[in-house]
């Protein structure tokens, strides 16, 4: 193989997947990329094993072959140079010469054959979603996802379909067990993804996903075989779906709130972050008491000492008491756009209901603590 | 003719003289402790065979005149006690006026002593209990007891004797306990003419102590001496990174007399609390000083057995004096190497160096006893992680490894106990109720002892048959399997008295063990960083709460060592 590249170019693809090559693997080839040439095109792919991506960029193709590269050094190597043209030629015994005119490289590789297939489902029916809904969707949800330890069982985000009057849409929820984040949106041709009952999509997979979704404008998905695929111009992921099934969580989203209360988001958000001062492994709760148009919030450390802050909110019921752990309402109110939220509570002994206006379809929930 | 016959003199004294006299080793430490008794300060021990030949005990007390030379081997025959009253409050360590008559009875043995006052001394012989002659002699001060052919009237008891070497190893592990207590008196062992043992006076334990448990231990030992009230109590004790699976480097001394007690064991396993592994047990010598009359040794002929008055206060000062002693040195890897202590993050910063320039390196005396402790002020430069469970981290004098399941492990159980000691532990509840099936034995715990279950900050509701629902946990327990967790922690809450804190502590522990990252779970450095310096605040940063290490210390000289870079 003997290719010339624009450096930018690869840089950008090159730059992407360092997070999916395994650095600390014990199999050396998924630290590697790997290289195909043909055509007018170069198609660069790296997987481990959980996600694989692919991306084709133009090149002027000297000579159509297979490579795979380091791919920590090809970054490197790239990232360094300042010229615009990009060489990289496949020599005898796996070496390939890299060289931007100026450097030459001789890099050590595997050999391309040993790569692992890229195993692209076929015939799956994909739908179009607008790059940006996708990506809220992604942020609105992901936070709440366990943090990822060996086999535990919610470590991704649970992806459905609902069906609706007048048309289905695509609901995306995660939960830690302590908290619940959930958003749906609208979705043209549906009904034509293959989400059977629900899908869990891996927090890493989401999060490769959203970097491909955050660039903007459209986006294919669909689904297959335990398998979702997803194609932006020239660029393709296909990550497995975590065997896990998701918890029934239609019981736990409180038909209706006794009390609803406005806040503003920021100085609700700010309040909180103040609260979170004074909160370490053993003592985390904030205490909200509501009542007369105030809200208080307490946090109370024996440890260290008190915090305290009240805000002006709409409210004359009887007095609301609950307490919550303050990092989880900055989670979800980091991830909401709107100005005002609305608090939605039922008693101490259920969860806080989080909505807003501009954050349309999403709904947040955080289980009190004990008082 | 009646079934029933009193038995003859010779007999009936045989059988008291077994309950005595079981073996050699028991003819040694009962004439030590006539010796003692006698006010000696040398003592010399000589045995032939293993103690089945000959045991020849000489001492430089007071010694006896004729007529209490003849008295002493009459059964309940003593110098010691006079009245019952004096029973109840025993200071010398015979007392029962038996030693010298079950030695006699079952042995040739041969009487030599001289008070001081007199210039000439008796002898006097007995062979089974039967005077065969007493004559005049000449003699050093002191008594001299010569007990040969121990049991040549007693063929069975003979033949249970063991080889004469274990008889051997029997004597000189009495021998070693006997003179522990009594370091002001010069022992010596010698068997058949070699020495075995030489025990000079010292003012000090330390000589004595090295003896008993080897010069290593001895050199680690932390000694501590308390007075509370009336009781005294000394303790000598190993580093628990010398425990051992048995308990036999235990020593306990009441007012001198070597004893065994279940009590004072469990007070010396509780002090040194979660330092010890299940089924360990650490090496230390305990004496305790007491009032005679709050002490009844007259339990058992051999005097291994002692009750005391009251106990309770007895356990309390054992377990007190010991628990400070070990937090004094205790921060961490105590007492060997106090030079060599991975301290994290000190909370004394070192002074300036042209501060410390100014100050006058003489004239200021150190404080007796405050041993400056040089610590690190930054947390250790950290490797990595080896196989996803040990953290690998440079310090100073060489390399740390750290167990990052048994150290977070230690964080979460004094977070639970903070929390569980103040009624604090957070408690959050579950968006989706957990559902647990549980064994009848459990269901049992739970409808009987709910009350305990929400003091740990456990909310679990009955939803029909064996089925409950968890509604809330503590907030400090993330990503725990429920139903392990709980079926352990049922099975810790089934035992025991409602207020028994011992029960408390091993339901904590479980709930640490869940709660804690385990064994290959990838930390990022500054989860690392964090989790050294929660460990830092901790009252016991050396042990995880089942006791075992936290640390493992390797000194760059063991590596060296290990590379041959020096031999």
């Amino acid at each position: 193989m003997e290719i010339r590249i624009d450096r930018e170019q690869l840089l950008k693809s090159v730059s992407r997947v360092q997070s999916i090559i395994e650095r600390k693997s014990n199999m050396p080839i998924l630290s590697t990329i790997l290289l195909t040439a043909s055509g007018k095109n170069i198609s660069l792919s790296a997987t481990d094993l959980e996600i694989g991506f692919k991306q084709t960029i133009p090149a002027d193709i000297v000579k159509e072959g297979s490579i795979t590269v380091s791919g920590r050094k090809l970054f490197e190597i790239l990232k360094e140079s300042t010229k615009d043209n990009f060489q990289i030629k496949e020599k005898e015994n796996n070496w390939v010469f890299l060289s931007d005119g100026l450097a030459r490289f001789d890099l050590a590789c595997l050999a391309a054959d040993e790569y692992p297939s890229f195993i692209e489902p076929e015939d799956v029916s994909m739908v179009e979603v607008d790059g940006e809904i996708l990506s809220e969707m992604i942020n609105k949800t992901i936070y709440s996802v366990t943090v990822e330890e060996a086999g535990f069982k919610l470590s991704g985000v649970f992806t459905e379909k609902v069906d609706n009057e007048g048309g289905g849409f695509l609901r995306m929820v995660a939960t830690d067990g302590h908290r619940l984040s959930m958003i749906d949106k609208d979705l043209i041709k549906i009904d034509s993804l293959d989400l059977g009952s629900g899908v869990m999509i891996p927090k890493k997979g989401m999060s490769e996903l959203n970097k491909l979704a955050s660039e903007g404008g459209p986006v294919q998905i669909g689904f297959k075989q335990k398998n979702c695929v997803a194609k932006k111009d020239n660029a393709l992921i296909v990550m497995r779906l975590l065997e896990a099934k998701f918890p029934d969580y239609h019981a736990v989203i409180p038909k209706e709130e006794k009390y609803s209360i406005k806040v503003n988001k920021i100085s609700l958000l700010e309040a909180m972050r103040k609260m979170l001062i004074l909160s370490n492994e053993r003592y985390r709760a904030v205490k909200i008491a509501i009542e007369n148009d105030t809200m208080e919030m307490v946090s109370t450390n024996p440890d260290l000492g008190e915090a305290q802050e009240n805000m002006q909110v709409e409210y004359r019921g009887e007095r609301l008491e609950a307490g919550f752990n303050p990092r989880y309402f900055i989670d979800t109110l980091q991830s909401m756009e709107s100005e005002f939220v609305l608090l939605g509570f039922i008693d101490e002994s259920k969860p806080c209901i989080l909505k807003g206006d501009a954050d349309k379809g999403f709904l947040g929930l955080i289980m009190p603590m004990r008082l | 003719m009646n079934a029933i016959r009193i038995l003859p003199e010779k007999v009936a004294s045989q059988i008291a003289a077994g309950e005595v006299i079981d073996r050699p080793a028991s003819v040694v430490r009962e004439l030590i402790d006539n010796s003692i008794d006698a006010g000696a300060d040398r003592i010399v021990v000589r045995i032939e065979k293993g103690g089945k030949g000959l045991i020849k005990v000489s001492d430089n007390g007071k010694g006896m005149s004729r007529d209490d030379l003849l008295l002493c081997v009459e059964r309940h025959a003593t110098s010691k006690i006079e009245t019952a009253s004096d029973l109840f409050s025993i200071k010398s360590l015979g007392f029962r006026g038996e030693a010298l008559p079950s030695i006699a009875s079952v042995s040739r043995m041969k009487l030599t002593t001289r008070p001081k006052d007199r210039l000439e001394g008796h002898r006097l012989k007995i062979a089974g209990g039967k005077l065969t002659g007493i004559e005049e002699t000449g003699a050093p001060v002191g008594t001299v007891v010569e007990a040969g052919d121990l049991f040549f009237n007693i063929p069975a008891r003979r033949k249970f004797l063991r080889a004469v070497r274990t008889e051997t190893d029997h004597i000189i592990d009495t021998f070693t306990r006997v003179a522990l207590p009594f370091p002001g008196v010069n022992f010596k062992l010698d068997d058949a003419g070699k020495t075995l043992m030489n025990l000079p006076a010292s003012d000090h334990q330390l000589p004595r102590l090295s003896v008993l448990l080897g010069r290593k231990v001895a050199e680690s030992i932390t000694e501590a001496q308390e007075r509370i009230h009336e009781l005294g109590v000394s303790v000598y004790l190993a580093p628990w990174e010398l425990s051992r699976t048995r308990g036999d480097r235990l020593y306990v001394y009441v007012n001198g007399r070597n004893i065994r007690d279940r009590l004072v064991t469990k007070a010396i396993m509780e002090g040194y609390g979660q330092r010890l592994m299940k089924g360990h047990y650490p090496q230390a010598v305990i004496f305790l000083e007491m009032d005679p009359s709050k002490v009844d040794v007259n339990v058992h002929p051999t005097k291994q057995e002692v009750r005391f008055h009251n106990s309770r206060d007895v356990f309390q000062a054992i377990v007190s004096t010991i628990e400070k002693a070990l937090a004094r040195s205790s921060n961490p890897l105590y007492g060997q190497v106090p030079d060599q202590v991975p301290s994290f993050v000190s909370d004394v910063s070192e002074p300036f160096p042209e501060f410390s320039q100014h100050v006058p390196t003489q004239g200021i005396p150190a404080r007796a006893g405050v041993v400056e402790q040089p610590a690190i002020s930054e947390i250790p430069q950290i490797i990595g992680q080896l196989g996803n469970t040990y953290i690998l981290c440079q310090v100073k004098d060489g390399l740390l490894m750290v167990d990052q399941h048994a150290a977070h492990e230690r964080i979460m159980y004094e977070n639970l106990k903070k929390g569980f000691n103040n009624s604090r532990i957070e408690v959050q509840a579950l968006l989706m109720p957990h559902k647990l099936e549980l064994s009848a034995k459990e269901k049992r715990v739970v409808q009987e002892k709910g009350e305990r279950l929400s003091r740990f900050g456990i909310e679990l509701d009955h939803f029909g048959g064996n089925t409950f629902l968890l509604r809330a946990v503590p907030a400090l327990l993330e990503n725990v399997e429920w139903d392990s967790f709980l079926s352990e922690f049922l099975a810790e809450l089934e035992e025991g008295e409602p207020e028994d804190n011992a029960i408390f502590d091993r339901a904590l522990t479980v709930m640490a063990c869940h709660g804690a990252i385990r064994a290959g779970y990838r930390m990022t450095n500054e989860e690392i960083t964090h989790l050294f310096y929660q460990l830092e605040e901790m009252d016991l940063p050396t042990n995880c709460p089942h006791g075992r290490p936290i640390f493992k210390h390797f000194t760059y000289y063991e590596i060296e060592k290990m590379f041959k870079r020096v031999v």
